[in-house]
């Protein structure tokens, strides 16, 4: 809705403005004046091999849709300053075989074997902050039938009740305790999980909403946020330095409760029933460039850029352009109660 | 401290009675065609080589030794008169000058006094309104502030916009004056018009540097205007008929011939005349209209209880509207449809009122007491309206988002200043002032309803910035001081107090010109300023929208400051071109710029935590040839300067901490203005424009970010990264003038970029397709385009004036 008034609003003051009176005349550029960068794309966390994406940028009048991969640069691991070794090459992912830990400090170096151009970049793995406990409470907000149009009987288009659908909002705190005098940065999402019968389980990256005035404030653009949907969930321990804090986020979730008569239905169509949901909630201690990166990415609103300053993403590549983050998880899950007939979905 | 001031103040009131053989010459210049008084005329005695001129209000006052005098009283434009007599008393004169048009080189010289070769005042510049209307303008409406972005060191904003730049500075550090009271917007239709009608204005001074203690509050330049009194003669006023807008001009006596009117009032008739032009229907459920107009209006009365009292009341009032409305219906199928409404109506305007009193105390001591008020509102409502309806099952849905931001400030001020006149060496100022400014930073209001079958949710939220209040308090002290015959300085004092959220601020800025006469014709000049601001304009760099937003100095804000340096020569060619070479250097801290991303739109944060603080620099040479008598004038002007910025406090960071140039940082700027009246019936104008480009930041390139975050990422470098194509723009006009019935008409005919220039406006991505002549498929190709927005612009007006 706001997205239809901010464009219409841009579309329409434009007209006004310059419409009657404007020329629009094609401005020529010399793309090769304008050379792509190297962008570096790593994020790391302890305990996995490192995974680093070398590409090319592209020049913003190029009608390419994909961008060049590099498949051949050079790109050695350094540990602690000390040559670990040299990544492997897996059709532009490049891919260590160590496996880092807490508090390794990580650098990259990347030549170009052409003109032996070096790019560099460096990360140090973050401490990992355990959650202690999550408080919950689920509230009521409103429920309706889930209607379809059945049309088993040809000709016939008619509209049936298959179950019926409670919204409820949950209402988290989740704990830990920050580590004092290091500036911390965090980040914390939630995922639904459903185990099924058959061993299979479904994952459904939640919308986790932020409840607490220590989340960054993302962007300012506030009512006209067309990036309300990039919800990182990233904040910094400026005001609970070193103490225990339960972060506060909510997130709505539907649960269905499926008529029996419409079981049948349910199971024609494909669809089955958990035997267990979780929420696993995953509390990221995140490096400060990764913070700021994120931050950036969020405020990088292209539908203001009429009525704001752009924004550069951040980035911490020496020589090209990406970002090389790293971050910790610590996990901690809570249950949802189900029957045989009901499930989750957001 | 401020008990030192006021001492240092009554000291200096005592200078006068120095030399009891000396006698004072006082009154009041005046245009003797209307009794208007005339500012800035020269009083200038042969015999004793001394001379003054006259102050903003006619008033002059000059103390030379008794015996024969021969005073010459000059202006520009007017017939010089002499007085010659045995001066044994105190003698007050008032000169009436009769307009004129060949002048002797005497006159020439005489007047340019104060900003001339022999005057201590550099960096600064009278534009005769004779000149402002002559010079040819878009759509031909003379504009005050088009004429001066013409100057050197003077820099326009985006095309066609009234905005102004000087010596590097932002958009909000420059003090815009009318008849004394500081106007806090100066545009209409968004920057292409600015709101003083020149029918109304009596005179305009820029001072670009070297500011005079009695000036203050903004960092890079001020504008004095003052409006016209009315003749107390008869009734006079003229009509001007233009193309987007009309006004009207009235004066005379009210009653009696102490008692003068001076109407003036203009208005667009764009809306009007467009209206056909400006709506749009599809047939297929698309309607668009739209609608612009402004209007202002000055009203200015002067009551003459005798020659040492006077009153005046004047009053500006003036508002913009930008409306428009979209109906679009779309995804009509079988099972429903949708219509979309939305409409957007943007007000602005500007109120402005002083009340003033000048009384003479005596032959020697001026007094002029002020109570003015100003008052500036943005409005901006956006109206959405989405029906959904459904066939089956029945249904309709009506979300609507209605948005409303509100913002302005108020200003009461009172005003006391004197000029006194104790000798021909001394020329002093001094006064006192007191504003109470009320801040309006910003409300949003989001009031949203959702009607689902009638069954209706509302939502009523407003996102408000507190109205913020503070209190500015000024005393100044100045003193025009003619050391010897080589040696003249304006040295003054400006002290300044502001008090805002139990945040004390206050500043002692000293001032000083100097100039070394080292012959008739060419002198040496330096002037150093120090200047605080405590207002902000939060404005967003691309365009010049009136959503730009006053701010005060808050306890997180601090007051902008700048410290000016300017060294010039001046050299007066045959007594009748003026050439100048200035160069200078200024630098300025605490200035604001909005953070990377953030807007003006509020989201209940208070705007200081969309703002970085940062430093800047700007330097640069100007050279100026002015002509300004004869029957060709104008000026050829060449600036080089650079101006740059600095934001690299922690967490404030813009540009990665870096230096960047600032956005209106043009390396070249080159002005031609030249105006020849061929005869009586006929005159001709042209300007000649050329300048770099503006910066602007562009994001060349894009990247492959994480799919989990964005996949697609801009790559920008730096901020203003960019450089637009050089500016160039020359436009013409010609008057014709003839005597009819009643008055005289005049025919004006102007060609705006008369060379159709396609000057870069806005720039942006589009997708052009078209058919490959080999292969015979559509092709899509992204394309950079550059908005032009004024190509060549004729116009004409007719102006009759009675």
């Amino acid at each position: 809705m706001k997205a239809f008034v901010v464009h219409k609003f841009l579309t329409i003051n434009i007209i006004v403005l310059l419409g009657l009176m404007s020329c629009i005349n094609e401005i020529k550029f010399n793309e090769n004046q304008m050379a792509p960068e190297l962008v570096v794309n790593s994020l790391i966390t302890p305990d996995s091999v490192i995974k680093l994406n070398l590409s090319l940028s592209r020049f913003f009048l190029s009608s390419e849709q994909n961008y060049t991969v590099i498949k051949n640069y050079e790109v050695k691991l350094w540990l602690n300053d000390v040559l670990k070794e040299t990544m492997l090459n897996k059709n532009g992912t490049y891919v260590s075989v160590y496996k880092p830990k807490i508090g390794d400090y990580i650098k990259f170096t990347i030549k170009n074997p052409e003109n032996q151009k070096q790019t560099s970049c460096k990360t140090v793995i973050q401490k990992r902050i355990s959650i202690l406990s999550v408080d919950s409470a689920m509230t009521y907000e409103s429920s309706g039938y889930l209607t379809y149009n059945d049309t088993l009987t040809p000709g016939v288009i008619k509209t049936d009740t298959l179950g019926l659908v409670r919204n409820f909002k949950f209402n988290f705190k989740t704990n830990f305790k920050d580590s004092l005098n290091f500036e911390n940065y965090y980040r914390i999402v939630a995922t639904l999980v459903q185990y099924y019968a058959d061993g299979k389980t479904s994952n459904e990256r939640l919308k986790l909403k932020p409840d607490d005035l220590v989340f960054e404030k993302m962007s300012e653009s506030g009512i006209f946020d067309n990036n309300k949907d990039k919800l990182f969930n990233i904040f910094k321990d400026d005001t609970f330095d070193g103490t225990h804090f339960g972060i506060k986020t909510f997130l709505y979730l539907k649960r269905i409760s499926i008529q029996n008569e419409s079981i049948t239905l349910f199971k024609l169509a494909g669809y089955k029933t958990p035997i267990k949901t979780e929420i696993i909630f995953d509390l990221q201690s995140i490096s400060p460039e990764f913070f700021k990166y994120l931050k950036s990415v969020k405020e990088n609103n292209t539908d203001l850029q009429y009525l704001s300053e752009p924004v550069q993403v951040y980035n911490n590549i020496y020589g090209g352009i990406g970002i090389l983050g790293s971050y910790t998880h610590s996990f901690y899950k809570i249950a949802l109660s189900i029957d045989s007939k009901t499930f989750y979905y957001q | 401290m401020f008990n030192r001031i006021i001492i240092f103040f009554l000291l200096l009131l005592h200078i006068p009675i120095v030399n009891a053989q000396k006698f004072t010459i006082s009154g009041y210049v005046i245009n003797a065609n209307s009794d208007e008084t005339l500012i800035s005329s020269s009083i200038y005695d042969l015999n004793s080589k001394n001379g003054t001129v006259s102050n903003s209000y006619g008033f002059y006052s000059l103390t030379i030794p008794k015996g024969k005098v021969e005073i010459i009283y000059t202006y520009i434009g007017f017939a010089t008169q002499s007085k010659i007599f045995e001066l044994t008393k105190d003698t007050i004169i008032n000169i009436k000058l009769s307009e004129y048009i060949e002048l002797n080189e005497l006159t020439v010289l005489a007047n340019k006094k104060e900003f001339g070769v022999k005057g201590s005042q550099m960096s600064a510049i009278d534009v005769p309104v004779s000149m402002i209307k002559t010079v040819p303008t878009l759509f031909g409406e003379a504009d005050v502030l088009k004429a001066l972005q013409l100057l050197p060191g003077v820099q326009a904003g985006s095309e066609g916009s009234s905005g102004i730049y000087v010596r590097g500075g932002g958009p909000d550090e420059n003090l815009f004056l009318l008849d004394g009271v500081a106007v806090y917007n100066v545009n209409h239709l968004v920057g292409f018009f600015s709101v003083f009608n020149t029918d109304a204005v009596k005179n305009v001074t820029m001072y670009k540097g070297g500011f005079p203690a009695r000036f203050g509050g903004r960092l890079s330049s001020v504008v004095d205007i003052r409006m016209n009194d009315g003749n107390n003669q008869k009734i006079h006023g003229n009509l001007t008929l233009g193309l987007i807008s009309s006004k009207i001009n009235l004066e005379g006596p009210l009653f009696n011939p102490k008692t003068t009117f001076n109407i003036s009032a203009r208005r667009s008739y764009f809306d009007i005349f467009s209206k056909s032009l400006m709506s749009f229907d599809d047939n297929d459920g698309f309607k668009a209209s739209a609608g612009y107009y402004f209007y202002d209006f000055n009203t200015k009365f002067t009551h003459k209880f005798s020659d040492r009292n006077r009153i005046f009341l004047s009053y500006y009032m003036g508002n913009d509207d930008l409306n428009s409305e979209l109906t679009d219906s779309y995804s009509v199928t079988e099972t429903g449809s949708e219509i979309g409404k939305i409409n957007i109506d943007w007000n602005w305007g500007n109120i402005i009122s002083a009340f003033r009193w000048n009384h003479v105390i005596n032959n020697k001591l001026f007094m002029n007491s002020n109570i003015t008020y100003t008052n500036y509102k943005f409005k901006m409502l956006m109206g959405n309206e989405l029906t959904s309806i459904k066939i089956n099952p029945p249904s309709e849905i009506i979300n609507s988002t209605n948005l409303e931001y509100n913002s302005g400030i108020i200003d009461y001020g009172l005003k006391l200043d004197f000029d006194y006149m104790p000798g021909p060496k001394h020329d002093i100022k001094f006064g006192t002032s007191y504003a109470f400014h009320v801040f309006e930073p910003g409300v949003t209001a989001d009031r949203s309803k959702n009607d689902e079958n009638n069954s209706t949710t509302q939502n009523d939220t407003t996102y408000n910035n507190s109205l913020i209040n503070s209190q500015e308090t000024i005393l100044f002290f100045e003193d025009n001081y003619s050391i010897n015959s080589f040696l003249k300085a304006n040295i003054g004092l400006h002290f300044s107090t502001f008090n805002v959220q139990k945040t004390f601020y206050k500043s002692l800025q000293p001032r000083l010109s100097l100039r070394a006469l080292l012959s008739d014709k060419l002198s040496l000049k330096f002037s150093y300023a120090n200047m605080q601001q405590y207002v902000h304009l939060l404005s967003y760099n691309n365009f010049s929208l009136p959503n730009d937003l006053w701010v005060p100095v808050t306890k997180k804000i601090q007051p902008m400051k700048s410290n000016q340096y300017s060294t010039g020569i001046f050299y007066s060619l045959l007594n009748l071109i003026d050439l100048s070479v200035e160069g200078y250097y200024k630098n300025m801290d605490n200035l604001i710029e909005y953070l990377d991303g953030s807007s003006f739109f509020s989201s209940g944060t208070g705007w200081e935590d969309k703002v970085a603080i940062g430093k800047g620099w700007a330097y640069g040479i100007e050279f100026l040839a002015q002509k300004t008598v004869g029957k060709t004038t104008g000026w050829l002007g060449y600036t080089w300067s650079k101006s740059e910025r600095l934001f690299n406090r922690k967490n404030q960071e813009l540009n990665n901490g870096e230096v960047f140039p600032a956005k209106y940082d043009r390396t070249n700027d080159l002005s031609f203005v030249l105006s020849h009246k061929l005869n009586e019936k006929i005159d001709f104008s042209g300007t000649l424009k050329y300048s770099s480009g503006n910066y602007v930041t562009l994001a060349f390139q894009n990247y492959k970010g994480f799919s989990e975050f964005d996949s697609k990422l801009p790559y920008f470098g730096k901020r203003n990264n960019y450089r637009m194509p050089d500016y160039f723009r020359i436009d013409v006009g010609v008057n014709l003038h003839k005597q009819v019935k009643y008055g005289k008409r005049t025919w004006n005919f102007s060609l705006y970029n008369a060379s159709n220039q396609m000057n870069p406006f806005y720039l942006f991505v589009s997708t052009k397709k078209y058919i490959d002549p080999i292969t015979l498929k559509e092709v899509s190709e992204k394309v950079f385009n550059k908005i032009t927005v004024f190509p060549i612009i004729p116009s004409i007006s007719y102006t009759y004036i009675f």
